[in-house]
């Protein structure tokens, strides 16, 4: 876990170089997956024994965007932290067409009906996920676009 | 200006009269004695195991309880600050306790911090949540317990998970399981989305995840939260065996619902998974899911997909595009993009692929499959849940039938798993086993006959997508060397495994290390496997070879057979042979009682 965050912030940092803050939980596009500890199994056996985290007390109840452009369509911020940090889970969920996190999402945006929504989003991911390049904001005003 | 002193030294002394009232009431009620304070305040007995000092308001609260409860209510009663980091605002459940109890109001506050917690995390129910073993660690076996705090939104992966653990910056392994047992770090509290902790267990680690939803109403989930709040940034000692993950969740459950006694069903060590069982068997669990890792539904997609279909996932995986015209079965394709793209977030996760190849991989893949329309659902297996696996206690009561004895064998391990037992609710091919002890009543003596201090196994089958390592090692007493005289062996051995839930198989080189009566070095050669034939009947065969030094080498196979009638007792019957200069036979039939 020590060095997933630090990889992570790298990579954050690396991603959303040329904005001034640095998200260090996740960053704004792909890749908000967090990296596996490369240890040995012997040191995998050993670090059972304090279930460890490190940098893993936070006590709050945000995950965070403030690295991340803001959606110009979409102001929900829960909905704006949960794209963030799930971009890769819910990329793979719209792309087949079901998933929690596309039900959250449409619970988030106040989505009636679900499995119309998870549809339209299946039938548009190449509208939604223009490039590998694209980032939370781009991803929720598209769906916000689609979704209607 | 006088008056307006006096005003104050009038106002003063009626706060600390109706302070000193308060207290005697609380003195009357003997407060300080009841069940709950002591919850509140996480004595078991007479001293706290909280250890920050932050957390007491007498500077004696640690070790006296009376004193403590006297300070909090003479706080909440005299502070004129009430602002977010005032002891007004840090112990709202205690707060709520003493005005329940005492029947009186301490007024209002200015908590908007936790007024705002409250608000975000809306919380209604209570899951708890236990990530199973991740393979190739055994350790993990133990697993780990969270809770999660549900709110009235339909979906779960916005509710918080409030965990705790140990806090370390060590890197030194030995470091860490050394302190992780003894002592050494701080363990605290933290508080996450649970779509955060799913990516680090399910995803990130690979662990299956279960959850049991309780029946907690929504004032005892407030009651949890309340205490949750005064539990930020609290330290206490961080004990793998008592003090641990599991056990914490312990506290918070009994705060919710006094009534219940769950640490009652412990006596020494909290093993997360017993943990699972106690909250069953105080009526607190309604229903039960399963989350599959990561891991999990790749294994799923190796038996969904055809041959080609599955070749056709390496390819695209690697970034070579083009294999769409090979699969004629529409299904086929969209199974084979679904898992090449997992299997590439994997490697992400593995760090073996770049962030920027990764997201070209990933959405290239994604997209083609978006192309394909809906399909399917993936079909998952059923797995069998972590409840149902044997305790993890063992007491052993066999006979032995041996070459020049027979001894009754008497054993005793108190954790957890080894690879000849009944793996429902267990990941297939996990072991660890601490302490297993077995003593030998001759008719004129009795012997050590085995300790082993610690042995742990990982056979991690591999399979078209993962390429694991297996392994082995143990270090204790046993009989196994040179006419069953006792000596001491270190064995840490490596290899490669095949085969599913129901039949494996698997070899390990094994280099051991004697030292005893007759030092020895070895270098060991083994086979095995198992078959799980359903109904918890299990056999387990191994054969090996093993060259030594000094000694003549040694060949040995051992066939058992193992019948878990349920949870806490199964019958065991084992066959070994083995020839080291001569030939020696051991027959044992016996019980285990787990618990």
């Amino acid at each position: 876990m020590k060095k997933v965050l630090i990889s992570i912030a790298a990579l954050a940092a690396l991603s959303t170089a040329g904005f001034a803050t640095v998200n260090n939980q996740t960053g704004c596009g792909l890749g908000s997956q967090i990296i596996h500890d490369d240890s040995s199994a012997v040191m995998l056996a050993l670090q059972a024994t304090t279930n460890s985290t490190l940098g893993n007390q936070t006590f709050g109840v945000t995950s965070g965007t403030s690295g991340c452009r803001k959606a110009r369509f979409v102001m929900n911020e829960r909905a704006a932290e949960f794209v963030a940090s799930n971009m890769d889970q819910l990329s793979r969920e719209i792309a087949i067409g079901q998933g929690e996190s596309v039900s959250t999402l449409a619970e988030l945006l106040n989505v009636q009906d679900k499995a119309e929504f998870a549809h339209a989003l299946q039938a548009n991911y190449n509208a939604i996920y223009t490039s590998e390049k694209a980032d939370m904001s781009t991803v929720l005003d598209n769906v916000s676009i689609i979704a209607g | 200006m006088p008056f307006l002193l006096l005003l104050c030294a009038l106002s003063l002394s009626l706060y600390a009269t109706m302070s000193d009232e308060l207290i005697a009431q609380a003195h009357a009620k003997k407060l300080s004695e009841t069940r709950y304070w002591h919850l509140l305040m996480h004595t078991p007995h007479q001293i706290s195991e909280v250890d920050d000092p932050a957390f007491f308001l007498s500077p004696v609260g640690k070790e006296n309880l009376s004193s403590e409860l006297d300070a909090t209510i003479r706080r909440f009663n005299d502070d004129t600050n009430r602002s977010n980091e005032s002891v007004f605002c840090r112990f709202p459940a205690r707060r709520a306790w003493i005005e329940k109890e005492l029947n009186i109001s301490f007024g209002e506050g200015e908590c908007s911090e936790y007024e705002a917690l409250v608000t975000k995390m809306d919380p209604q129910k209570v899951t708890l949540v236990f990530p199973s073993a991740h393979i190739n660690s055994p350790a993990s076996m133990f697993g780990h317990t969270f809770l999660r705090i549900d709110s009235s939104m339909e979906s779960k992966l916005m509710s918080y998970a409030i965990n705790y653990a140990a806090h370390t910056d060590d890197t030194n392994g030995l470091l860490f399981a050394y302190k992780g047992l003894f002592g050494g770090y701080y363990g605290y509290y933290s508080m996450l989305p649970y779509y955060e902790k799913l990516k680090e267990y399910r995803d990130s680690e690979s662990r299956d995840v279960w959850e049991y939803d309780l029946n907690l109403t929504r004032d005892e989930v407030m009651a949890m939260v309340r205490h949750i709040w005064e539990l930020q940034r609290m330290n206490s000692w961080y004990y793998f065996f008592d003090e641990n993950c599991s056990y914490h969740m312990l506290w918070l459950a009994e705060i919710a619902r006094p009534s219940i006694r769950l640490r009652d069903h412990f006596f020494y060590h909290v093993i997360p998974p017993e943990t699972v069982r106690a909250f069953e068997e105080e009526g607190l669990v309604t229903t039960k899911h399963f989350r599959p890792s990561k891991r999990t539904k790749l294994l799923a997609y190796e038996r969904a997909l055809s041959p080609q279909g599955m070749h056709a996932v390496r390819s695209l995986g690697e970034g070579k595009t083009d294999v769409n015209p090979a699969l004629s079965d529409v299904q086929d394709r969209r199974y084979a993009l679904e898992a090449a793209a997992e299997l590439v977030e994997y490697n992400f996760i593995e760090g073996k692929l770049s962030k920027e190849l990764y997201a070209q991989r990933y959405h290239a893949l994604l997209s083609k499959r978006a192309a394909l329309g809906e399909g399917k659902t993936l079909p998952i297996p059923d797995k069998s849940n972590p409840d149902t696996a044997h305790h993890a206690a063992r007491i052993e009561i066999a006979q032995g039938w041996y070459e020049k004895r027979s001894p009754l064998l008497i054993g005793w391990r108190p954790a957890f798993h080894d690879l000849s037992e009944d793996d429902t609710g267990h990941l297939l091919g996990a072991q660890i086993e601490f302490l297993d002890t077995v003593i030998g009543l001759d008719r004129d003596k009795v012997s050590l006959e085995k300790l082993t201090v610690l042995s742990l196994a990982s056979i991690a089958p591999v399979s078209h997508f993962f390429k694991p390592f297996s392994w082995r090692m143990k270090s204790g007493w046993d009989r196994e060397y040179g006419d069953e005289r006792l000596s001491f062996v270190t064995r840490v051995g490596g290899g490669a495994a095949i085969g599913d839930e129901r039949l494996f198989g698997y070899f390990l080189s094994e280099p051991e290390v004697r030292l005893g009566f007759n030092p020895d070095i070895g270098l060991g050669f083994s086979a095995g496997g198992g078959i799980n034939w359903g109904n918890r009947m299990k056999s387990y065969v191994e054969s090996g070879h093993i060259f030594y030094l000094d000694g003549a080498d040694r060949s040995r196979i051992a066939l058992s057979h193992l019948w878990q009638w349920n949870r806490s007792s199964a019958v065991t019957f084992s066959y070994e042979a083995s020839y080291q200069l001569h030939r020696e036979d051991r027959v044992k039939l016996g019980a285990n009682l787990y618990f």
